[in-house]
This record gives structure tokens, C-alpha cells and sequence, in this order.
């Protein structure tokens, strides 16, 4: 089966994304989704494609208008719950396409 | 561990700032007078805030301030301000910030070892407690020691 693959994008990379991407870590493994979850800067992520992309509401626009997979907005990173009702209904969205 | 990052002169409790500016200016110069950074360093802080809005108070409460590695940066460090009164950073949702961070790297992507410690710190549940309630950089440090030892 194939991995979902994450990125996770902030400012410059090095502090809000990386708080995403533990985060993420473990709702997916939670879930039992295998999910390579990576963090990036803005600009990094600019052209990267990924399954999934999650962000804060600033970001949203900028990377939907370069990709068509869904860019996920988050606005509180440490409540997991919320985060878990938004990824992973939405990663099971993209691995139904998958089969 | 914390303790390597967060000691008694990079942190300050119940400080008192009347824009987000301020407030990180003041998380930073902890960090300029321990020549950890530069000066410049804060202004990039405050340009990126502007710039890129803010969604550095990624929680409730909860900012981390930071700009893009550089040789701005002496060595890695970390800093940590309790705001009192709360400061209004713009954030939609998350406004306003008691607690402040301040990250520096000199490299991109050197900084996973302790953000993976501060971001266990924040996710307890007794963090934004202790913050508000310690009442000097003694008791926030004693705090900060108790979440290392057991870690």
C-alpha cells in the first residue's frame, strides 16, 4: 500500500510546523495510517506536492492555488482532537481514490 | 532537555508590554544580552510578525516568535516571557499571548531536538497554569525542572 504523504508549512520551518508535524505523527499512527509527514517553509513548500497539506489560516490561499490535493487549515496546533477530526477523515478521502 | 536551552537569564516572568513588538523585543534582548544573538535578529522577529501575520500563536495563548536562520544567530537558543497583562498579537482565535518563545537558529532545520521538547512542554495540560501562576523566574525554572525530570 502506498504512504500518504504530509507536508506541513509554516513561516520559516523551523518552529510552528515541526509542533504540526509531531502532532500529526501521532493522530495518524493513532489511526494506523502510514503517513510520512514532513514540515516546510513557505517558500520550500512552494511546488512540492504532497497528498495533504496542513497550514494556519495565512497560508491557506498561497498553497491552494499550487496544488489540487487539499490544503488544511489549522488554527489551534495543540488540540489534537480538532486536528484528528481533520485529518483523518480526510486522508481516508484520498486513500478511497487510491484503490 | 529544557534546562539546556531555558535558564535563569533567558527567561522573564509577568513582563509588561503594550504591543507584540515590544513583547518580542523584550524575549529577545534576554537572548542580545547573553550575545546569543544579534540585535537585528529581533528586528527580523518583528518584520516577520508584520509580514506574515500571526500565525506564530499557533494556541490559545501560546506565540513562538522567530525569524529565518542566519548568522544573525550565535548559537541556537531559546527564550521564554510571561506576558501580564496578555497582549493582543492580531491572531483571530488565539488572542491574547501570556506566553511568549522565542526561537533562533543559525541553520535552517537544526532546530527538531528541542522544539520536540518544547512542544512536549506546551501540550500539557498544567502548562499555561504554571505560567500564569509562576510569580518569579525561580518558580517558573522550578516548574521547567520538574517537566525534564520527568521526561
Amino acid at each position: 500500500m502506498r504512504r500518504l504523504e504530509v507536508i506541513c508549512v509554516c513561516g520559516f520551518g523551523l518552529g510552528t510546523s515541526l509542533i504540526l508535524k509531531m502532532q500529526l505523527d501521532d493522530v495518524f499512527k493513532e489511526a494506523g495510517i502510514d503517513a510520512e509527514v514532513t514540515a516546510f517553509d513557505i517558500t520550500g513548500a512552494a511546488g512540492m506536492d504532497a497528498d495533504l497539506f496542513f497550514t494556519s489560516a495565512e497560508f491557506h490561499d498561497q498553497l491552494q492555488a499550487g496544488t489540487s490535493s487539499p490544503v488544511i487549515e489549522v488554527h489551534d496546533f495543540l488540540d489534537k482532537q480538532t486536528l484528528r477530526d481533520l485529518a483523518v477523515p480526510a486522508a481516508k478521502k484520498v486513500m478511497e481514490q487510491w484503490q | 532537555m529544557l534546562s539546556q536551552f531555558l535558564n535563569s537569564r533567558t527567561i522573564a516572568v509577568r513582563q509588561r508590554a503594550w504591543d507584540k513588538a515590544q513583547a518580542i523585543r523584550i524575549a529577545g534582548e534576554l537572548l542580545v544580552k547573553q550575545k546569543l544573538i544579534d540585535e537585528k535578529y529581533i528586528d527580523e522577529m518583528v518584520q516577520a510578525v508584520e509580514k506574515l501575520g500571526p500565525y506564530i500563536v499557533l494556541s490559545p495563548g501560546i506565540a513562538f516568535a522567530h525569524a529565518r536562520p542566519s548568522q544573525l544567530v550565535q548559537r541556537d537558543c531559546v527564550s521564554l516571557v510571561t506576558l501580564d497583562p496578555p497582549v493582543a498579537f492580531g491572531h483571530p482565535r488565539n488572542d491574547p499571548v501570556s506566553v511568549l518563545f522565542v526561537l533562533a537558529a543559525r541553520q535552517a532545520n537544526q532546530h527538531l531536538s528541542v522544539m520536540r521538547d518544547l512542544a512536549k512542554l506546551i501540550i500539557r495540560p498544567d502548562f499555561l497554569p504554571a505560567m500564569a501562576q509562576a510569580g518569579s523566574e525561580e518558580e517558573l525554572l522550578k516548574y521547567l525542572r520538574s517537566v525534564d525530570a520527568q521526561s
